[in-house]
């Protein structure tokens, strides 16, 4: 057992859950407080794998010899989730939406195994963790996740995840209840949003474990200089020092400030409520708090930010936006051209909703989107399924899809950490409702090779 | 009739409506097939062919064989050989798998039903084609412009040409299509001149102060490089709005600003176009270097006409009237049809063309879920006299129909039209349309 799995393990033993516990619980990870047993590859950590519950490992690989969508399955029958061949002989884990079990008998997907890593599927790997937020570093392969002030074993932490081996590498306090997280463009900077005290805080990245650093007093609201907490975090592109937050408090209106290593800037943007980092010297800002449904281009001096503020290009309630080489990417689907930033134009619509991943310059998107089962949509159920999408950023179409097994209620915070790794936070509440992205169970899954 | 003519469409009909069973019916539901868009013409390839992921036995196409007689690749009637769309993906052509809105076409009656899920569709009699575009959710063609030959009933080219194309106006000169693109609420134009059509520039609407993109659009007479366009609010009722003229994108400086929103816009004479406002007035729409200046008409235009058509000095309403505005700022009624509905008008011949659609409530099966949208109306195609205003000639459909629009004439005596499946719940977004080619030469002059 290497030394990632150990610390797995250690959470394991700490839940009082075992490999020699055998049970035919259903206990699902889909709810909040319930994603507590995990099997790392190799070690049978878990209790016998429930409906719902993720499970690590096996002596064959996860699709080995078929690809999904490689077309080399004949007739729609091989590479079908929850069919047969692609996941046979692997991963117990989780239920499909027809109630059958994925594969495997049970218990059997706990037998070490040669794999050495988290295998290709359509099951995500609950990983035990109730996340507030999540950021993806891409160029060290891990993950940053932040866990909240009333969690059992890691309350108010800042943890960096090996995705490969679902492993907990550290965990370092980070303050009080952390809900939101920016990385610097180098990778050298997180900035952590401390709902609890009202701050923010700087994590140098270049030392291990990561070694929080200062902490500045969220800078007060135009109208209101008590309980304001930063609701979005984005460190301007090309700094490190330099962030652009949405101050918050519960019930209000947003502003966007800047702040150059805890130093706000003097002027303030009123009524926006979600930020995307732009290209240099641009952040973006989008309002999901009223139906002006404003997206605006803020072009940032050292008086601070200033909006271009345009209507009839967004909408929705609730929308994430994200930037990519030129595109604004909004997850109610719509996409803007922003490369002349102070005149962004609409690009296109897909014509999917969700969290979204863009490559825009392989012009191609990956979403992770919901797929309601029945004609009502819910949010406070564990009711929805997933369907990743690969999308076709030119002609705005859809390129595959594939359903994730499992049933799920709010996904926020969908990261790729490696190619086609990717994870997201299932929250039971919406994001919209509590104002900032409530905590969630973190899952893992490596996708399917779709890019064939 | 046209006896051997009507022989061979009957025989294509017969096999292109193999390709419009009732099979579908899966694919409006639950796990959507994968989008392979390629290997036209091999055993497998093509929509719901290998690796289809999620769709397991029941799903349209998933047989090894890549479907039927109607799979992807030549096989007569369906479509001919594959083509290279933008970005050099195959991009099958052709049906290759039912939609429900061909479910309900009779096989007896003598149309072609296109599996084409089009959103708009225009005639361009010069060249005798039919132009379709076809919206982003689409299982096939999604976002592309469709050339199809009506008279084969072959889908001789598709390009890409943007995010969820929703209106089509081509210049009177037949040298450029311009498409409205809901998605990126804009204008493209595409060279037609070109075989395929070359999508050329993109420009952005004016932009109004919530999501609008142009629902109705007319090119002006003698200036291919000008849209009039009517907007349409996305989120906003009622969602009528402005009317612009853009040249190559650039707006003239006279618009007509809502409300009263723009409802329909029509060509005129040149110098002149027509439209129908929310208020009930028909507008006469001068046109000049300053932009749109229209004079609204009251009570001219009756039964709330949700359509209508310019030809050779008469507007032809879908409620049935006979406008003559050979008077552009004086209009005045000119008669009634017996019958409302789409029209192809035919002035010179002092005739038009009429399509009926009747509810037929014995169609109407109790038995299916209350959510199901069923093809209920019955049409008739009736030729129509501009002296008597009564019908001289006509052509039954069998089978029944959806909600029917966009009636075109892509050469004389053959007529298309959508015939589109009317959103129901639980799945409001998939809406599902064909292709319907009529050849009735009787109806001709």
């Amino acid at each position: 057992m290497n030394a990632r799995v150990r610390a797995l393990w250690l959470l394991t033993v700490a839940l009082g859950i075992g490999c020699d516990e055998t049970t035919s619980d259903t206990q699902s990870c889909s709810t909040d407080d319930d994603c507590s047993r995990v099997c790392v590859f190799g070690d049978c950590l878990g209790a016998t794998p429930g409906p719902g519950i993720a499970d690590y490992g096996s002596g064959a690989t996860y699709g080995s010899g078929g690809t999904y969508g490689n077309g080399s399955s004949a007739g729609g029958t091989g590479a079908t989730t929850g069919g047969s061949g692609a996941n046979a002989g692997r991963a117990s884990a989780g239920r499909s939406s027809s109630g059958v079990s994925v594969g495997g008998a049970p218990g059997a997907a706990c037998a070490p195994g040669s794999a050495g890593e988290l295998d290709v599927g359509t099951t995500p790997v609950c990983l035990g963790l109730q996340a507030n937020a999540l950021v993806a570093d891409p160029s060290r392969g891990k993950l940053y996740a932040v866990i909240g002030k009333d969690d059992a074993l890691h309350a108010n932490e800042l943890l960096v995840i090996d995705p490969e081996h679902a492993s907990i590498e550290a965990s370092v306090a980070i303050g009080s209840n952390p809900d939101a997280l920016a990385l610097s463009d180098d990778a050298t900077r997180l900035w952590v949003g401390l709902h609890g005290s009202f701050t923010v805080r700087e994590v140098d990245l270049t030392v291990s474990p990561p070694a929080p650093g200062a902490e500045y007093p969220v800078p007060p609201l135009s109208f209101e200089a008590q309980g304001v907490y930063a609701g979005r975090l984005v460190v301007l592109p090309g700094s490190t020092e330099s962030i652009a937050l949405s101050i918050r408090c519960d019930g209000c209106s947003a502003e966007v400030a800047v702040m150059d290593a805890g130093t706000p800037r003097p002027n303030h943007v009123s009524d926006l409520s979600k930020l995307a980092p732009g290209p240099s010297g641009y952040v973006f800002g989008y309002n999901d708090l009223d139906t002006g449904y404003d997206f605006a281009t803020l072009a940032l001096d050292a008086s601070g930010p200033t909006a271009n503020d345009i209507e009839g290009l967004l909408d929705g309630f609730g929308t994430e936006i994200t930037y990519d080489a030129g595109y604004v990417f909004a997850s109610s689907g719509q996409v803007l051209d922003v490369s002349t930033p102070d005149s962004p134009v609409r690009a296109g619509t897909f014509d999917y909703q969700g969290n979204l991943v863009p490559h825009a310059e392989q012009q191609r998107v990956v979403m992770l989107s919901y797929s309601p089962p029945a004609d009502v949509f819910s949010t406070d159920a564990a009711t929805n399924t997933l369907a990743l999408r690969e999308l076709d950023l030119s002609a705005y179409r859809e390129l595959f899809e594939t359903a994730l097994v499992g049933q799920y209620t709010t996904v926020h915070d969908f990261v790729e950490v490696k190619p086609g790794l990717f994870a997201f936070v299932d929250s039971q509440a919406s994001a919209f409702v509590t104002s900032s992205p409530a905590k969630g169970s973190l899952y893992l899954f490596r996708a399917p090779d779709f890019t064939e | 009739m046209t006896r051997s003519r009507f022989e061979s469409l009957f025989g294509l009909a017969l096999l292109a409506l193999a390709a419009c069973d009732g099979r579908s019916q899966a694919s409006g539901q639950g796990n959507r097939r994968p989008v392979t868009y390629g290997a036209g013409g091999s055993p497998g390839g093509g929509y719901g062919g290998g690796g289809a992921i999620g769709g397991g036995p029941t799903s349209v196409g998933g047989e090894p064989s890549g479907g039927d007689a109607t799979a992807p690749g030549g096989t007569p009637g369906t479509g001919g050989e594959p083509v290279e769309a933008m970005g050099g993906r195959p991009i099958l052509t052709g049906p290759s798998s039912g939609v429900p809105a061909c479910a309900a076409v009779s096989q007896s009656t003598v149309v072609t039903c296109l599996d084409i899920d089009a959103s708009a569709l225009i005639a361009d009699p010069a060249r005798g084609l039919l132009y379709a575009v076809v919206k982003g959710d689409a299982s096939e063609h999604a976002n592309e412009l469709v050339v199809i030959d009506p008279e084969q009933g072959t889908v001789e080219a598709s390009v890409v040409v943007g995010s969820d194309p929703a209106a089509l106006a081509l210049s009177d000169d037949g040298t450029r299509l311009w498409v409205s693109l809901e998605g990126a609420l804009a204008l493209r134009e595409v060279d037609v001149t070109r075989s395929p059509p070359e999508p050329g520039a993109q420009y952005p609407l004016p932009r109004l102060y919530t999501e609008a993109y142009a629902a109705t659009l007319v090119v002006p007479a003698g200036e291919p490089e000008s849209v009039a366009f009517a907007y349409q609010y996305e989120h906003v009722n009622p969602n009528a709005a402005d009317a612009v003229l853009v040249d190559s994108g650039m707006p003239r400086a006279k618009r007509l600003a809502s409300p009263p929103g723009i409802n329909a816009l029509a060509l005129g004479p040149v110098g002149y176009l027509f439209g129908l406002d929310d208020d009930g007035n028909l507008l006469t729409i001068a046109v000049d270097a300053d932009g749109l200046t229209a004079t609204p008409h009251a009570s001219i235009a009756r039964g709330g006409p949700s359509s209508f058509v310019y030809d050779d000095g008469f507007l032809f309403t879908s409620a049935g009237q006979v406008l003559d505005v050979t008077a552009p700022n004086t209009p005045e009624v000119a008669g009634t049809f017996a019958e409302s509905g789409l029209v192809v008008p035919h002035v010179a011949a002092s005739g038009a063309v009429v399509l009926t659609n009747t509810y037929d409530p014995s169609a109407y099966d109790a038995s299916m879920p209350t959510s199901t949208t069923q093809a209920l109306d019955t049409i008739v195609l009736r030729h129509m006299s501009l002296t008597s205003f009564a019908a001289d000639a006509e052509l039954a459909l069998d089978g029944h129909y959806y909600d029917v629009a966009n009636l075109v004439e892509p050469k004389p005596g053959l007529f298309a039209f959508i015939d589109y499946q009317i959103p129901s719940a639980p799945n409001l977004r998939t809406v599902r349309a064909a292709v319907i080619v009529v050849p009735a030469p009787e109806l001709a002059e």
